[in-house]
């Protein structure tokens, strides 16, 4: 009996052997015996074992390998295999050899197949991945998912009020059920061990029945009619339950403190299911839905489409509800739309679109390689004519020269997808691993059977394809006309095709580097895009003091301020401040008013709400534009002050300062996150600070209001720290200086503000990352693409060569002939290359920023690059010709 | 040229040779060994692998399958025996190459 913690062998290696020892009627007990040595070697090191059991299965593969070449035994009692497959062995036989004599051009051709093959593959794993695979949930194509859109506002992608929302959910004619909920940041406290921030959010109680999902553990929440309760019941993830509760069974039932309330554990969700996102903690609504208010947005929803009803229908519906929303309720409704999205769009979000671009570029690259493998089997096949026209003399028949041809081309099919196959995984685990990039739904993707299936097709249809042309082509051309042409002649058929394909393959490498140039530029533009602040040497931790122990407003404010101002002192520390909303991240979108202006509540303009202390412009280098910025003294005694952007300025008071105006707005605060302490609602400009991103950097700056924290503080703060150290260090103090205030104080994530910036430019530099390769190799494959036929055509015309020489021609006038043919056909292929690249382009217009898919200079330097790259690979074939010993090559021929 | 010589090769008779030394242990671990501490060389195991069953498909060799154990994950060990035939093929062999090893002791000593 095998054990549970026995050491298992590597699984692959495994059957390998299975695999290349199947002629041993004795397999198994190969596989006892490595299995034994292998459970004595680990014992000791497991990583040594495996390495020896590799080494075997190495040298069990190097010896078995050959037998299956052989001929089989005449004197074996077994009866005579059928004509066909011996006939398809000694072929087998002859292609391996064949191929063996030709390494040069084995190894080309594999590598070009495999790497096409290979790219194509791991593209296409992550686009089943992101964006094919039906989400884990029942019927998923039934479930979307809503957005508010204010085009006034130039807001396209809003989540929806709460209001509106069960409004919408009333639309039974399209809707089975709908489900909404709001991300809170959660404490999580319990007896068992330190406080943790999780991901939470709090839900409807009929989400999971929407999703169709049932729990592991438990039950889900009771439905009550107006989908709230007050219960206090919350579910978590099957992670959650591992990691903290140590996969507990008597959990349900058992009580947590959330953000310092009791909530009781009524069930766990199955392994895997995280909605929205990577949520682990779900809390039931407590609060009734109608009696928010449709003016704020904050929610975010999935409804389940009636069967039959499609996404469209829905639309229309929604449209029709949305007009009348907005008559009935001109001020909040008035100039809002909501727009319905398939879930599993909304997941995949921009990789959809980006994952089929690089699908495409894939695409090019695997044409090209196959290009260059049906070039590379023209070239050969005409260098074997002689052979062909032999072997026919001697016997062989059309059909048999065929499938002789056919199999050599199977097994470089075969080679080439184990190749890609490697190359696949290689790069999807690579990906995934190493890239800071966060793709979404990315667990469990791996290259699996449908991939290999794909890859292995791929390779084989080139190679079949590429392998019969010349087979059929070679079997027709009569015998006598071969036999005395030898290797002499024009062949003039297969050189004009093969100009073909050069010139296609330099076409599409140029569609490629196109592509990735325009990738790299606009990408490049993006990263140096002023965020207006300086994010080096600083670090941003999040922090939310919890609702039951900080139900004072006073001591929300005294808690960051004694924490700012105990890091302050910190000599490794050179600024301290604190927002509620990092840079990028737009603050609430709300209604203002200036007092000397009379505007009615429908024209008041908007502004991006945010809080933020006397550190905060200082400690991310905003610089201040006239006025000046908070202090300590701007606190719940002192009169009420704001500090605003420049663009707000320019909306205040279009001529002239904006310090000194009044702002009223009828804003006393946000939910449960922040309150005003203040008892005036005027607050008075005091300051102008330059503009920060704060939507995203590809967007200009919204109009934004700073109000001091003092004044109007929040539970939630982005604390921002800069100092001389390291950011794991800076997170320390931090850490220690919160726990020693509030040691029930869970501290949130931690990053560093370069990050805050870079991950809004992940998805265009992922397309950008794998363009680039894809491009590099296309580039490769072309120039080998190119040197291949110069050589080709140089060997092939030595004698012409070698009698123009000998006639006195000077062997510079060789090179410049041969270097002008490769020349005249790169030109060709960039000509054309150039025009696809203006199609392929629009492909990419969603991701670029500041560059057109069709910017000449990039165009342009793509031109040159090749027209470089062609160059030095026709000037090896060149000198060849060149320095040809007319004597020699005469004698030769 | 006999027809023993041509039958088996050098490192067939140093399995049958290791194979006979171990008499009911032998397996090719142990036979890999054997040949080890015999000469003092390693051999590779996928040879010694596509050897047993070379010299079993010419009849010089017999297997048994036995000891099933956990360690082995469940599979059985292959014992070889070596047949009569393969005595015989062994034992010609040796004449061969101790006829042919007469008079060239002065050879040996030389070099």
């Amino acid at each position: 009996m095998r054990t549970h913690d026995s050491p298992t062998p590597p699984r692959l290696a495994e059957w390998l052997v299975r695999v290349v020892a199947a002629r041993s009627t004795h397999v198994d007990s190969v596989l006892g015996d490595l299995n034994e040595e292998f459970v004595r070697l680990a014992a000791r090191s497991s990583g040594a074992a495996a390495r020896w059991y590799w080494r075997r299965t190495l040298s069990i593969a190097i010896h078995f390998l050959p037998l299956w070449f052989r001929r089989p035994r005449t004197t074996s009692p077994v009866p005579t295999r059928d004509s066909t497959l011996t006939t398809f062995l000694s072929d087998l036989r002859f292609g391996t050899r064949s191929l063996r004599r030709a390494p040069s051009f084995t190894i080309a051709a594999v590598l070009a197949l495999g790497l096409g093959t290979g790219s194509a593959a791991g593209v296409f794993s992550l686009l089943r991945g992101v964006v094919l695979r039906p989400l884990p949930y029942a019927q998923p194509e039934r479930l979307v998912t809503l957005w508010e859109v204010n085009h006034t506002k130039a807001l396209e992608h809003e989540p929806i009020s709460p209001v509106n929302f069960v409004d919408y959910r009333r639309l039974s004619g399209v809707f089975e059920d709908a489900a909404a909920w709001w991300r809170p940041q959660i404490n999580l406290t319990d007896d068992s061990g330190e406080p943790v921030r999780v991901n939470a959010i709090e839900t409807t109680e009929n989400l999971f029945a929407v999703l169709g999902v049932r729990p592991y553990l438990g039950q889900s929440f009771t439905i009550h009619p107006q989908l709230y309760g007050r219960e206090h019941e919350a579910m978590i993830s099957y992670r959650l339950w591992q990691s903290r509760f140590n996969s507990d069974r008597g959990i349900v039932g058992k009580p947590v403190h959330l953000n310092g309330y009791n909530y009781t554990i009524v069930g766990v969700m199955p392994a895997g299911f995280g909605f929205p996102g990577q949520t682990d903690l779900w809390q039931q609504l407590s609060w009734d839905l109608n009696q928010h208010t449709r003016f704020a947005h904050f929610m975010e929803s999935v409804e389940r489409l009636k069967p039959g009803v499609s996404i469209d229908l829905a639309q229309r519906e929604l449209d029709r509800l949305s007009a009348r929303l907005g008559a009935e309720n001109r001020a909040s409704n008035g100039a809002w739309t909501v727009r319905a999205t398939a879930l599993d769009r909304e997941i995949a979000g921009v990789f959809r679109p980006a994952l089929f671009a690089l699908l495409g570029a894939s695409g090019l690259l695997l044409l090209i390689a196959c290009i260059n493998v049906a070039n590379l089997l023209l070239a050969r096949a005409v260098s074997r004519r002689r052979e062909v026209a032999l072997r026919s003399a001697i016997g062989a028949s059309r059909p048999r020269l065929i499938r002789l041809f056919l199999t050599e081309s199977v097994v470089l099919a075969v080679m080439g997808s184990l190749i890609g196959l490697g190359v696949a995984v290689a790069s999807v685990h690579g990906l995934l691993a190493w890239s800071p990039i966060h793709i979404p739904r990315s667990e469990g993707i791996g290259v699996d059977l449908p991939v290999l299936l794909f890859a292995t097709v791929v390779a084989a249809t080139t190679v079949i394809v590429f392998g019969l042309v010349p087979a059929v082509f070679l079997s027709r051309v009569e015998l006598h006309d071969m036999l005395k042409d030898g290797t002499r002649g024009s062949g003039s058929r297969g050189n004009g095709l093969r100009n073909l394909l050069v010139v296609a393959e330099v076409a599409l490498a140029v569609v490629l580097l196109s592509g990735s140039g325009v990738m790299i530029r606009s990408v490049s533009k993006l990263v140096r895009v002023d965020a207006g602040l300086d994010p080096t040497a600083a670090i941003t931790i999040d922090l939310q003091l919890p609702d039951a122990a900080y139900g004072d407003w006073t001591r929300v404010d005294q808690f960051y301020t004694s924490l700012a101002n105990a890091l302050r002192v910190n000599p490794e520390i050179v600024g301290v401040g604190a927002a509620n909303f990092l840079p990028l991240e737009p603050g609430w979108r709300l209604a203002y008013q200036v007092t000397d202006t009379r505007t009615t509540a429908e024209q008041a303009p908007q502004a991006q709400f945010h809080i933020a202390d006397e550190g905060y412009f200082n400690a991310l280098r905003i610089p201040v534009a006239s006025g000046r910025t908070f202090t300590a003294h701007d606190d719940a005694h002192a009169p009420p002050v704001v500090v605003i952007n420049e663009t707000m300025a320019r909306q205040v008071a279009p001529a002239g300062s904006a310090i000194g105006k009044r702002i009223a707005t009828p804003v006393t605060g946000i939910g449960p996150l922040s309150r005003r302490i203040v008892a005036d609602s005027l607050y008075q400009v005091v300051g102008v600070v330059k503009d920060v991103k704060n939507s995203s950097l590809r967007s200009a700056s919204e109009p934004a209001v700073y109000f001091a924290s003092h004044q109007f503080p929040s539970r939630k703060m982005h604390l921002i720290v800069r100092g001389h150290g390291e950011g794991a260090r800076l997170a320390s103090l931090v850490r220690n200086e919160a726990q020693r205030l509030d040691p029930t104080l869970p501290i949130g994530d931690v990053k560093s503000m370069d990050r805050v910036l870079e991950e809004s430019v992940d998805p265009p530099r992922f397309v950008m990352l794998l363009m680039s390769v894809f491009a590099g190799l296309a580039l490769t494959l072309a120039a080998v693409g190119i040197y291949g036929i110069l050589t080709f055509l140089v060997s092939h015309r030595r004698r012409d060569i070698a009698i123009r020489l000998a006639l006195g021609a000077e062997p510079s006038a060789m090179l410049c002939m041969i270097v002008r043919e490769g020349l005249g056909l790169t030109l060709v292929g960039c000509g054309l290359g150039v025009i696809g690249a203006l199609v392929a382009g629009r492909s990419l217009a969603g991701f670029l920023f500041g560059v057109a898919p069709w910017d000449p200079v990039t165009l342009g330097g793509v031109v040159v690059l090749v027209g470089l790259v062609a160059t030095a690979a026709c000037i090896v074939p060149g000198r060849r010709a060149a320095s040809e010993d007319p004597v020699r090559a005469l004698r030769a021929e | 040229m006999t027809a023993s010589s041509v039958r088996l090769g050098h490192f067939e008779q140093l399995v049958l040779l290791a194979v006979l030394r171990l008499g009911d242990a032998a397996y090719a671990s142990a036979i890999l060994d054997e040949i080890d501490h015999a000469t003092g060389k390693t051999a590779s195991a996928g040879s010694m692998y596509v050897t047993l069953d070379r010299l079993e498909e010419k009849g010089f060799l017999r297997s048994r399958l036995a000891d099933s154990t956990s360690e082995r994950g469940g599979r059985p060990r292959r014992y070889v025996t070596v047949t009569a035939y393969g005595l015989r093929e062994l034992r010609s062999s040796r004449a061969a190459l101790l006829k042919l090893w007469r008079g060239l002791e002065g050879v040996l000593e030389n070099s």
